[in-house]
């Protein structure tokens, strides 16, 4: 599965919403695509799912065109939007029968099916009461089942956790970390401490504009600062005095056994820092590199 | 035609489901079958409040101006009950989001907005046939008992084109804009330019219009036979046009 946009750009009136958005990702995995209220990630997931045209550039999804091709997009698509509306005479049982139907399934393969999705979305005791009842916890819930019913290629998720408590929060994680296994999931979400927890790519965008695209791994270790803090069992004075003289080390802050070591070369001071501790007699109590969460570099990039 | 079938079921259960099935043959039956009955009742009526001695002569009316006096009491208050049952059938479900979560599945715009079209139409059609079937076997009833069928029958059959020429328009205003009351209010000034306009035109195009046909239905119910075909293609023309606004339309819309 491979998801391709090019220039993409989208004006409502005067207004721009997207100005140029480009980026290709391929695979499977969990691409969490992220911005701040307003920078347009609906706006962009709206027109990969074909339901918005963008006003120039273009979206492919596997190869094929979004608005020229999007009836045979769908069969290998699922789509859970932020808030997940259905017909609410239907109960939940209905409505994953009604979907099932609308991908051509056989009745046995739908009725299979839908017990499972509801079973793993944690609906299945609800199936039969009308989706009126339903709150917007179970509403997500069953956004997501029916989003899986075609065993899609590409699952699209626009903020899938936003109207769930803890529980089912963490149980939608659970499945999106199962899922990402067997299909690209392109995710997009304001809480970046779940992002950070399943998604493998960061995609992210400002003002409509393209901020950054990477692995989150490297993302990491990009803005990694070069700050090492460790603690020792006793104060050392010679420590901190052969500490000093080491050219790869910027600056030095003692606190009594507590330190905090700026370095020029990472790589150089995990190689050397260990061994100078254990010459100057002292025991390594703690040692910790100060590596960024997605929050902090979220907020560097957008602020 | 598979994915079709499956929107028109669904689309017919909404219409049991809301009881939408129910309500529209009751309120067309109740809104035809009031004239033949007031009319039934008005010498009484008059009769009571006149002094005595006093004498008011009302013209005699045959069944069959009866039931085209009941068509055209139908007329206004009708094309309002089916602006109003179908004019959120598009605009609403944009509006609440539903759209959306059809519309990401196999179910191609054209598809989406037929289903609707064709069961809003028979739910139209069906529920008028109930109405004037059941105002004409009153009117029988109550009056002289000499309706000519053939005549009431072929009349209001003139008219069904009329009533899906109603639900195209509402349907396919619909689908202009997310708000059902905005989608009403286009269906209902385009029906009344449509119907009255023609009125004030001379041009020979004029013949072709469908307010032709609402006065051609009305004389073929009093037993007078005019030439239809006019009308009856200009109605036609104008159904397939406005879906066919309204298929386009719906293509370019943000859903």
């Amino acid at each position: 599965m491979m998801i391709h946009c090019e220039n993409v750009t989208k004006k409502y009136n005067s207004f721009q919403a997207l100005n140029g958005i480009s980026f290709s990702i391929e695979g499977n995995g969990c691409f969490g695509f992220l911005g701040k209220n307003g920078a347009g990630k609906t706006t962009a997931i709206r027109m990969l799912v074909g339901l918005s045209e963008p006003t120039s550039g273009l979206v492919k999804v596997n190869g094929l065109d979004v608005q020229k091709e999007k009836e045979k997009l769908t069969e290998t698509m699922g789509y859970l939007p932020q808030h997940p509306a259905f017909y609410e005479y239907m109960t939940g049982r209905e409505w994953m029968q009604w979907v099932g139907q609308l991908f051509r399934l056989e009745k046995k393969t739908i009725e299979e099916r839908a017990k499972s999705l509801l079973q793993e979305c944690g609906i299945w005791e609800a199936r039969n009461r009308k989706i009126l009842g339903y709150s917007g916890g179970m509403k997500q819930r069953l956004g997501l089942a029916q989003a899986l019913m075609n065993q899609p290629k590409l699952l699209i998720l626009d903020e899938p956790v936003s109207a769930l408590d803890p529980v089912g929060r963490h149980e939608m994680l659970m499945m999106i970390m199962k899922l990402k296994e067997t299909m690209m999931i392109f995710m997009s979400s304001h809480i970046l401490d779940d992002v950070e927890k399943i998604a493998d790519h960061i995609i992210m965008i400002d003002k409509g504009e393209m901020v950054l695209a990477s692995d989150i791994q490297e993302l990491k270790s990009m803005y990694t600062s070069p700050v090492i803090r460790f603690s020792i069992s006793e104060a050392k004075q010679v420590l901190t005095k052969v500490l000093d003289e080491q050219v790869w080390v910027k600056n030095i802050q003692v606190n009594i056994n507590d330190y905090i070591l700026t370095v020029k070369d990472m790589n150089i001071a995990g190689a050397q820092l260990p061994k100078l501790i254990s010459q100057s007699g002292a025991m390594l109590i703690s040692y910790q590199v100060d590596t960024p969460s997605l929050e902090d570099i979220f907020l560097r990039k957008v602020r | 035609m598979m994915i079709f079938m499956r929107m028109f079921q669904k689309e017919w259960k909404e219409l049991m489901g809301t009881y939408k099935i129910i309500f529209v043959p009751i309120a067309f039956a109740v809104l035809m079958i009031s004239f033949p009955i007031s009319m039934k009742l008005l010498p009484d009526l008059l009769a009571r409040e006149m002094p005595e001695g006093a004498v008011i002569e009302i013209p005699e009316l045959s069944t069959s101006e009866m039931m085209s006096a009941a068509f055209s009491n139908f007329e206004l208050i009708g094309v309002i009950i089916l602006i109003l049952i179908s004019m959120g059938s598009i605009a609403g479900e944009r509006e609440k989001g539903v759209a959306a979560m059809v519309l990401v599945k196999p179910v191609s715009r054209a598809v989406y907005l037929l289903a609707k079209w064709s069961a809003y139409s028979l739910l139209a059609v069906g529920s008028f046939i109930f109405g004037m079937l059941l105002t004409a076997y009153y009117t029988n009833l109550l009056f002289s008992e000499n309706l000519i069928w053939a005549d009431t029958i072929g009349g209001f059959l003139l008219y069904l084109p009329i009533i899906i020429l109603i639900i195209t328009l509402s349907i396919c205003a619909s689908s202009f804009s997310k708000s059902a009351v905005t989608a009403g209010f286009i269906s209902l000034v385009l029906y009344l330019l449509i119907m009255n306009v023609p009125k004030f035109l001379q041009a020979r195009w004029v013949d072709y219009l469908p307010h032709g046909l609402v006065n051609g239905a009305n004389e073929f119910m009093k037993g007078n036979i005019i030439d239809l075909a006019g009308p009856l293609l200009g109605v036609f023309f104008l159904i397939v046009l406005v879906l066919a606004v309204g298929l386009v339309q719906l293509k370019r819309q943000e859903i």
